[in-house]
């Protein structure tokens, strides 16, 4: 005689870490926990804090509605990096765009007044050395590709590991390394150039 | 003469992968071993700037999350309302779906139907509209009698 396979039935009110995640306490903590590292990875991708303000918020928004498509395949937190990244990109994009049309329309001023790309001018109390290197280093993160530069951002502002940055960007590891090492072989062009 | 680190050996050092050889050469070469913390500092500087830019008070991020709230109710509502129209039209549907059809007609409505139709045609067959049946009674009757007063 074959018995029955009971399947234990879940406790009433019992819900996955996913699903409390997106409940009002849940869906608050993920915020305070990520809110300050999307808004300075976006901010240092487009460079306008309003922007970067608007867009972090977006970021959750769009996580929320999109919570279903959630896989668990990378963490929560990875997962919203990427939607940052992939916000922070269309914004670009169509900043860009933007600006051709603007240019095209015959001014060539940029978009509402701000710079098409970052004043790296830095505060005032830094010092000289400091200004200098830094103004090397944004140099450099110009040149790289949109790709070369996120993966910068998160390694070395954010202090994400490889593999992170790897499940955010949706690329292997090797990838990553390989935009890295492109960033920083030009950052050490540049500081063999200064001396 | 002495081989420095390649390109990819420093930029694996400032990965923190472990290098043996790479790491051997640093304590050794002081050239490398200042290109390294040159582009170390350059970065870190970088870093903290972006750190800086961003920090904001308690209060930007309080009034981010009660937008963020706002934003997320008004989400809700319209989802829900557009649940709820999509709810009342299946309503409608399946109402219209199961309703019983609409009465055929009996035959005693068809034969009334029929007798009808049978008259209509019997008053368009005639000469003389109905209503101008007395009328021509009359002018009958006249023609008779003069046609009797005629008569030898």
């Amino acid at each position: 005689v074959t018995r029955p396979v009971v399947v234990p039935a879940r406790p009433l009110g019992f819900r996955t870490d996913m699903e409390s995640a997106w409940d009002g306490d849940g869906f608050d903590a993920l915020v305070r926990r990520n809110q300050p590292r999307l808004f300075r990875i976006i901010r240092s991708l487009v460079w306008d804090p309003d922007a970067a303000a608007t867009l972090t918020q977006e970021c959750f928004l769009r996580a929320y509605r999109g919570r279903a498509d959630f896989r668990g395949a990378a963490t929560l937190d990875t997962w919203l990096v990427s939607i940052a990244l992939n916000i922070a990109r269309d914004h670009l994009k169509s900043r860009r765009q933007s600006f051709w049309r603007r240019l095209v329309r015959g001014s060539d001023t940029a978009i509402d007044g701000e710079a098409a790309w970052p004043d790296p001018a830095p505060s005032p109390e830094r010092t000289l050395a400091g200004r200098e290197a830094l103004a090397r280093v944004f140099a450099v993160v110009e040149e790289l590709s949109p790709q070369q530069r996120e993966a910068f951002v998160l390694r070395f502002v954010e202090e994400m590991s490889l593999d992170e940055i790897a499940g955010a960007l949706g690329v292997t590891e090797g990838t990553v390394k390989a935009h890295l090492h492109r960033a920083t072989t030009a950052v050490r062009r540049r500081v063999k150039e200064a001396r | 003469m002495t081989t420095h680190l390649t390109d990819e050996q420093l930029s694996a050092v400032l990965l923190t992968e472990d290098d043996a050889a790479a790491r051997r050469h640093l304590d050794s070469c002081p050239e490398c071993a200042r290109d390294l913390a040159a582009v170390q500092a350059d970065i870190s500087e970088y870093a903290r700037d972006a750190r800086q830019r961003s920090g904001r008070p308690e209060e930007f991020w309080r009034d981010q999350r009660v937008a963020l709230d706002g934003r997320r109710r008004h989400d809700r509502t319209r989802r829900l309302a557009a649940w709820t129209s999509v709810a009342a039209a299946a309503c409608a549907a399946l109402w219209l779906g199961v309703r019983p059809p609409a009465p055929r007609p009996t035959s005693t409505a068809v034969d009334a139907d029929d007798a009808l139709l049978v008259a209509v045609q019997r008053s368009l067959r005639r000469d003389v509209p109905s209503a101008l049946e007395p009328v021509e009674l009359l002018v009958a009757d006249i023609g008779a009698d003069a046609e009797s007063a005629a008569r030898p």
